[in-house]
């Protein structure tokens, strides 16, 4: 049983199907690259994933740790131990990083019941769920793993993504990760609008969790964050499907040609309109 | 007969009015023509209908002033315990100044600033024990003739608190104010005076608060008038718990001279419906006023401010911001407006409001107005209506947050950028928990009459 087990899904946003019969495995422990050309589907799988709601899944399924994935609603997914690092994270204004994250650790611990109990007074005196993380531990966490990511201390304290950088925001996300400390991560193009020294403290910050106790699924379509995270297995999407998969020499060879010598390997055409007609 | 029970016999009404300057009988003259002038006036002023612009988006025709009593009395001699957890909740105070019901209840002053001249009382007693100086300025800037509900304040004003700051001195802790209203089917008209003279500083908070297990109607009509002199600065902070079967009118106005710096904060959350008008003017060079408002209604809850900030002089500063969340059946109505008067160049004023609706029954309107009349001047405003926006939501949900906790999340989230403005720490905390506290209710409050459990599902 893989930990994540994905069988022909199919996936439509708004009517127009996107994923068309996708299959993948990712175990705890491996590093998978899904690459692929803009607009082959790769962020949409990853919606699909987390179970946004404009993602429609049509056929196939999804199994995490053996269960049903597709019939979870996105926060029981993610207390299930399933983590995207966005690759555009919402800022939520009002909402500190500190507060939201620590709300998120005590919903893992309560595992989504007494909701009430995780914010006010009652969680403050960590008198329910008996579980709950304390203030100051959880302070102590954050502060460790924000020292780790090169963020600031203050970060603890301001509105979560509100007025970040492009690297803050990716920071920030890999920061959720170490806390949350997820079985499976799907980072979402988590290099884009990043530079090199920026790339190197996430791809560190991704390494240090990926192990025994979580795999990770990279999408990106360059290679160069690859250099730093170094995947088992590379997956090629296109028009909705993995077209080719294999080892890490496959990113060498799509660096070399790009993308275009897959499409003529599997006869597809240049563009999807095309494909579509 | 009590008098409790007396009292339940009269309205606010003819009858009403007798009763009360009866029971008044010791005031002096001049107050008591104060109030046959505003009661003379308040019947010859139409009850406000949809028809007046200001009036239009609050019902007032489910009011039954003959049956509210004109004046209620203490229902005990000690104070209420929860008057008293409320004291020792909120910020350690330079004063404590308590009314329950129509009379004062109790009063603390700090000694320091008692030698340092400043003057804190209930307003009855200072119609006794500064005759001049409230005779001087009482009524004055927020005259009865206001509105209708102004005109009934000051027919019947029973209590309030006055204020008198020196030249200079600042008074650093907050003086409080706080109105506690346990009865049933009662009027209650405090008035709050506050004279603030040349570089005075002060610290203001008040908690209006009603017991929540009313039947009958309640009517509160308060009034606020603050002068300030040159240099003079107030942090005036207020919080509005009124039960859900009070009719609460507001009616508050500033007068701040050269350099004279307001900021305002006023939380709405109690009340059947709060008809407020908040004005300030800026009166010399060199004023500022920060003008910031929340409130959070739900159920058929009705809101409907007014803020109306006049520049008359160069050099002036203002800021208004105001953020609501209906839910339910609530609606919301806030009208804000900048006056920009021909003398008031090089003027800087902000006119904002955010509206999020948490229900589709919930309503709320934005009415702007920006009046310049001089050149040179930056005059700006924006207004939103919205809802919980999804892409929050599901960021929150995507990290294990269960959904009814993410949205309490992002409801509290949105008060936090008027939440910043207030003075002190201890107070920002205890608004906060309010908040948090109506929310949480609120998950667990099944039995809205009237409405389905559809209307529920948005919390």
């Amino acid at each position: 049983m893989a930990t994540l087990e994905i069988k022909d899904l199919h996936v439509s946003v708004e009517g127009k199907e996107i994923i068309r019969g996708l299959s993948l495995e990712v175990n705890k422990g491996e590093v998978h690259a899904l690459m692929g050309p803009n607009g082959s589907g790769k962020s949409t799988l990853s919606f699909a994933l987390a179970g946004h709601p404009k993602y429609t899944v049509t056929r196939g399924e999804a199994r995490f740790k053996g269960g049903d994935l597709l019939a979870l609603p996105p926060d029981e997914r993610a207390r299930a131990g399933l983590f995207l690092a966005f690759q555009y994270p919402a800022a939520v204004p009002g909402v500190t990083v500190g507060n939201f994250l620590r709300t998120a650790v005590n919903s893992h611990r309560a595992n989504g019941s007494a909701p009430r109990a995780l914010t006010g007074k009652e969680a403050e005196a960590g008198k329910n769920g008996g579980n709950q993380i304390s203030a100051r531990e959880f302070l102590k966490v954050l502060k460790e793993n924000m020292r780790i990511l090169n963020l600031q201390d203050d970060f603890a304290f301001r509105y979560l993504n509100d007025g970040f950088s492009g690297g803050e925001k990716k920071r920030v996300e890999i920061l959720q990760m170490a806390v949350l400390k997820p079985e499976l991560a799907i980072l979402d193009e988590t290099d884009s609008g990043l530079d090199i020294d920026a790339m190197k403290t996430v791809a560190e910050g991704v390494n240090r969790l990926v192990g025994p106790e979580m795999g990770a699924l990279v999408i990106t379509h360059y290679q160069r964050l690859l250099n730093y995270i170094k995947p088992q297995k590379v997956h090629v999407m296109m028009e909705g499907r993995i077209v080719t998969s294999g080892g890490p020499e496959l990113v060498h060879e799509l660096e070399a040609k790009g993308y275009d010598w897959i499409r003529q390997k599997f006869g597809i055409a240049a563009t999807a309109t095309a494909a579509a007609s | 007969m009590t008098i409790a029970e007396m009292t339940q016999l009269v309205g606010l009404n003819a009858d009403g009015f007798s009763e009360l300057l009866a029971r008044r009988s010791g005031e002096p003259a001049w107050m008591r023509q104060a109030r046959e002038a505003a009661w003379e006036l308040y019947k010859t002023m139409p009850m406000p209908t949809r028809r007046d612009e200001e009036w239009r988006r609050v019902d007032l025709r489910s009011i039954r002033l003959s049956e509210i009593a004109p004046f209620a009395a203490r229902s005990s001699g000690a104070l209420p315990v929860a008057v008293k957890e409320r004291i020792t909740a909120g910020p350690a105070s330079a004063a404590m100044v308590v009314q329950h019901n129509s009379e004062d209840a109790y009063i603390e002053v700090d000694p320091e600033i008692r030698r340092q001249g400043v003057t804190v009382c209930g307003l009855d007693e200072a119609v006794r024990l500064h005759p001049d100086l409230v005779r001087k300025y009482f009524g004055v800037i927020r005259p009865a003739a206001h509105n209708k509900f102004t005109a009934l304040h000051y027919a019947f004003q029973s209590g309030g608190t006055f204020i008198r700051v020196p030249a200079g001195v600042r008074v650093d802790k907050p003086i409080r104010s706080m109105v506690y209203l346990d009865a049933d089917g009662a009027g209650c008209f405090p008035h709050t005076l506050i004279l603030l003279e040349k570089g005075a500083s002060l610290n203001y908070f008040e908690e209006r608060i009603g017991l929540d297990d009313g039947r009958r109607q309640n009517l509160a009509s308060g009034v606020a008038e603050i002068h300030m002199d040159d240099g003079a600065q107030i942090r005036f902070m207020s919080l509005q718990e009124y039960n859900r079967d009070t009719f609460n009118f507001s009616s508050e106005k500033t007068i701040g001279q050269k350099d004279a710096r307001v900021a305002w904060l006023t939380a709405e959350l109690g009340g059947r419906l709060n008809k407020g008008f908040i004005d300030c003017d800026l009166t010399g060079p060199g004023g500022r006023c920060e003008l910031l408002g929340l409130y959070y209604i739900n159920g058929r809850q009705q809101s409907d401010v007014v803020t109306l900030l006049t520049h008359k002089a160069p050099h002036t500063e203002g800021n208004i911001l105001f953020k609501g969340v209906c839910d339910d059946a609530a609606r919301s109505c806030f009208r804000g407006r900048i006056v920009v008067q021909k003398e008031a160049s090089q003027t800087q004023s902000f006119l904002a409001d955010h509206t999020m609706l948490l229900s589709d029954k919930a309503r709320s309107d934005s009415v702007p107005t920006l009046e310049i009349e001089a050149n040179d001047v930056i005059c700006k405003h924006a207004a939103t209506v919205g809802e919980i926006s999804a892409e929050e939501l599901f960021y929150l949900l995507s990290r294990g947050i269960p959904e009814p906790v993410a949205r309490k999340m992002i409801v509290l989230g949105f008060f936090e950028e008027v939440l910043k403005g207030v003075p002190a720490a201890s107070l920002q905390k205890l608004v906060r928990r309010h908040l948090q506290a109506k929310f949480d209710v609120h998950d667990h409050d099944a039995t809205m009459p009237g409405l389905s459990e559809s209307d529920m599902e948005s919390d």
